[in-house]
């Protein structure tokens, strides 16, 4: 039996706005296995980047626990949850979100940079995950110089940069053409079965979701089908 | 994170922005840059304020000049002079490093040619001077040797030249009544036609120079009178005939018992100026000791081969052929002595009492002019000049100028000075005085030459070891019975240094300020500019303490970036500009304190090269501690930056 990678139990999210309070998130629980993709989809407003940031510990829930690898990340310290977002989980944003002023390779390394890996090993490291995202000829290309695919395939390149068990796209294909968002399913499906990274990713496209081994929807921050 | 990879972060993000970055690299470049240039330049110009102004002030300030006053008034013969008695009182006054003493030689017609081009100086006294004391006036060898030029200090109070007005006129008569008000006196200055102008010179052109000096002979006659009026004074010019005539007049005198031609040729010797002395209070040239001896026997001598062989009668001696006396102890210019014993002899000591009265009179009124004076600088240069030019001593017969006196008339009693056409300065003639009775009883020419000669010391040269003692030592002086009056203004010129460093130190923090304030305001906008950024790295797993360092590394490279920017600007505009400061400086001393103190201003486009390295550094320094300690505050906003939120937007 493969271990519970992630287990969210009773997960509630509420923002206050001024007086009045806003429930992003409603007593949400699930559980993935390692090697196990899933896609979360819904509405706009939903609540789905509000899961995806309390798994990944960008914020903290309100009300519940995340569990991941037997610990649960809401009860950690910022300078832990930075080590945590840093070493268990790679972030995939819709818009990138590559420095502007970095080389390829150079996005990719910083996270090993905050990781107090040395320069010289980071460097070759970058190197491979490019490689891997097939993106050797461009590790030297600024981000401008770069299409959306491979901006983001080099994005991915920087989420794999320490390893992490846990990968989280939000929205990762929004803003790409068809090829390109084929190119990036591709390789999340790569990383699941090659090494064993619970991958998740927010979507909006039933095509997509198609993909995915695992379904969750959210509607009004509950799980409204799974 | 460590600190050089974020760092080297902070320096990509520069460099990839360079248009924005520029913004803030720019003001602060500037603001380096105009420190580094201000405070270099500041620096200089009070080093060089230090050297062309204050050390020598300080320099000057720490030799005193006692010179006894004899020529005036009724006297005593036994003061005369010092003696090495007083050398040891003086000596023994606490920080008083040196003294010795000095001795005027009694020689008159002293001018030289060619120190100034196409000007003639008159030295105005003359004085032996031991070679150890040389030292505080020169570095240069001050040994008297036959065969080379002869080693001069000269005094700058002796570079004026007399300039004659008339404007078109023959004669200028200026109203000023006895115990006149300033602006009267100011007045009576300025309409006068006879003006002394100071001759500018350059300390070290004048060093090193070899000059011809002249001794002795007849002075040019005067070719102006000036003579007293109920109502001031009226200056008249002579004509060509009147001119001639007294020429004449002197020639026939003089031949009468010397060989004209002889002694109407002056001694000449070459020189080499080895020092200036300098100072308001300075008023002595010296040559070495041993030459003073030489200079004395040969002026003696000469005068001694010149003579025709007819005896001059008792009665013309020192009123119509002025000379020096010689009483078997001391050799000494004694006309005013003279005169008075026989007036004294003549006319009891009433004429003494109301002499002395008038004299208080004179002193009065000099002080009263000086006075005035303060006012204005032009005006005291002028004055002190003509007033030294044109000085009571009557030994330059024919030269009277305000302050002086020509013919007393006191209560009843009617007192003629001889004037030039009838009173001749004979050079190296000396008098043998009997001194129990003090009178002359002829030509004195059995001097022993192989012997020192009699000469008095009416001076102590007085050298303290730090002008900052200067008050008590002339204190101290007074205590042991020397009069000594301080007209020294250094202590202003010492306030004057302090306050020049202090507007530069004030002016460094005043930029200071500014730039940090500026470093704060833009870190405040890069942390608002950079939330996304922070908000992404915090996702990829970077601490508050990297995003802290990030931050904080930036802003020190941005400040790391325009301080060597702003140094090397500032460098450049030193290099750039050195020689306008240079002229403006010059001119600067030259309107202001050049004026009234005599300098050797010599200040040269190095002057201004030299870099502040020390406040460079220190300013440098204290900026990037500044950029770390204002770059705490946005940086700790930083690090309060919502992720998610970051991200969203």
């Amino acid at each position: 039996m493969s271990q519970k990678r992630i287990i969210v139990e009773n997960l509630a999210k509420n923002y206050k706005n001024g007086r009045a309070n806003l429930v992003a998130l409603d007593n949400v629980s699930f559980s993935l296995n390692e090697g196990e993709d899933m896609a979360i989809i819904g509405p706009s407003g939903s609540g789905k980047t509000t899961l995806l940031n309390l798994i990944g510990g960008l914020d903290r829930p309100t009300k519940g626990k995340v569990i991941i690898n037997n610990q649960d990340i809401t009860r950690l310290k910022d300078k832990e949850l930075s080590k945590f977002r840093n070493q268990t989980i790679g972030f995939v944003f819709q818009f990138f979100n590559l420095q502007e002023y970095l080389k390829a390779y150079e996005n990719v390394m910083i996270p090993m940079l905050f990781a107090g890996i040395k320069p010289s090993k980071a460097k070759e490291k970058a190197e491979k995950l490019i490689e891997s995202v097939g993106l050797a000829d461009r590790e030297n290309y600024y981000p401008r110089q770069l299409s959306g695919g491979e901006m983001q395939r080099i994005a991915i390149a920087r989420s794999l940069a320490n390893d992490p068990k846990i990968l989280l796209a939000d929205e990762p294909t929004a803003n790409l053409d068809k090829e390109s968002a084929q190119n990036v399913l591709e390789i999340f499906d790569r990383i699941t079965k090659d090494s064993g990274v619970s991958v998740i990713v927010i979507t909006h496209d039933p095509n997509i979701c198609k993909k995915f081994k695992n379904i969750i929807h959210i509607r009004d921050g509950k799980i409204s089908k799974k | 994170m460590n600190i050089f990879q974020a760092q080297k972060l902070g320096l990509k993000k520069i460099k990839f922005s360079k248009g924005k970055s520029l913004f803030l690299v720019i003001p602060i470049c500037l603001m380096v840059g105009l420190i580094v240039l201000a405070s270099s330049e500041a620096q200089n110009l009070i080093k060089v304020a230090h050297s062309s102004i204050f050390s020598p002030i300080e320099g000057q300030n720490e030799i005193l000049e006692l010179t006894k006053v004899n020529n005036m008034g009724p006297r005593d013969t036994e003061e005369t002079g010092f003696s090495d008695t007083d050398v040891d009182t003086i000596t023994d006054i606490e920080n008083v490093e040196k003294s010795s003493l000095v001795t005027e030689l009694p020689i008159e017609e002293i001018r030289s040619n060619d120190t100034f081009d196409g000007k003639t100086i008159s030295v105005g006294s003359l004085y032996g001077l031991d070679e150890e004391y040389a030292k505080i006036y020169t570095n240069e060898s001050f040994d008297y040797s036959e065969d080379s030029p002869i080693p001069i200090i000269l005094n700058a109070n002796d570079f004026y030249e007399i300039h004659e007005n008339w404007q078109g006129q023959t004669s200028i008569e200026i109203s000023m009544t006895r115990g006149a008000d300033e602006t009267e006196l100011e007045n009576a200055i300025s309409q006068s036609p006879i003006n002394v102008r100071a001759l500018s010179y350059d300390r070290d052109e004048l060093i090193g120079k070899v000059i011809t000096i002249q001794f002795g002979g007849f002075s040019e006659l005067s070719d102006y009178t000036q003579d007293r009026t109920s109502s001031g004074f009226v200056y008249t010019v002579k004509t060509q005939e009147e001119l001639n005539s007294e020429i004449e007049a002197r020639k026939d005198a003089i031949s009468l018992y010397w060989d004209y031609d002889k002694i109407s040729m002056p001694l000449t010797y070459e020189f080499i100026i080895v020092g200036i002395s300098e100072g308001e209070d300075k008023t002595k040239t010296f040559v070495p000791l041993e030459f003073a001896q030489k200079l004395i026997q040969d002026y003696l001598s000469y005068e001694i081969t010149a003579r025709n062989g007819s005896e001059i009668p008792e009665s013309e001696m020192n009123s119509t052929y002025i000379g020096l006396v010689y009483d078997g102890v001391t050799l000494e210019s004694d006309t005013t002595g003279i005169m008075f014993a026989g007036m004294r002899k003549e006319m009891g000591s009433q004429v003494e009492e109301q002499f002395s009265e008038i004299n208080e009179q004179i002193e009065e009124q000099n002080r009263q002019i000086s006075e005035a004076n303060e006012q204005n600088k032009q005006i005291v240069e002028e004055f002190s000049n003509e007033r030294r030019a044109g000085g009571p001593p009557p030994q330059m017969p024919g030269m009277i100028s305000i302050g002086s006196v020509e013919s007393l008339n006191a209560g009843n009693i009617n007192v003629s000075f001889p004037t030039s056409t009838d009173t001749f300065n004979i050079p190296g003639l000396v008098y043998a005085k009997d001194s129990s009775t003090n009178e002359l009883t002829g030509e004195y020419t059995s001097f022993d030459f192989t012997q020192e000669l009699p000469l008095i010391s009416n001076s102590i040269l007085v050298k303290i070891n730090d002008v900052s003692n200067r008050e008590q030592v002339v204190s101290d002086l007074n205590t042991n019975g020397f009069s000594f009056q301080d007209y020294s203004k250094y202590k202003q010129f010492e306030k004057l240094e302090k306050y020049l460093k202090i507007a530069i130190d004030v002016a460094s923090i005043i930029f200071m300020v500014i730039t940090a304030l500026f470093i704060l305001i833009n870190m405040a906008k890069f942390v608002s500019e950079g939330r996304k950024e922070i908000g992404i790295f915090r996702a990829i797993g970077a601490s508050k303490g990297d995003i802290r360092l990030l931050f904080i590394l930036q802003s020190l490279s941005y400040a790391l970036i325009s301080i060597l920017l702003g140094a090397l600007l500032g460098i450049s505009a030193v290099w750039a500009i050195s020689n306008l400061i240079v002229n403006s400086a010059q001119n600067l001393i030259n309107s202001t304190i050049g004026e009234t103190i005599v300098l050797s201003s010599n200040i040269s486009q190095a002057d201004f090269l030299n870099l502040n390295y020390q406040m460079i550094l220190i300013y440098a320094g204290t900026l990037l501690l500044v950029t770390l300690i204002v770059s705490l505050i946005p940086s700790g906003q930083a690090t309060k930056v919502s992720p998610v939120e970051a991200i969203r937007n």
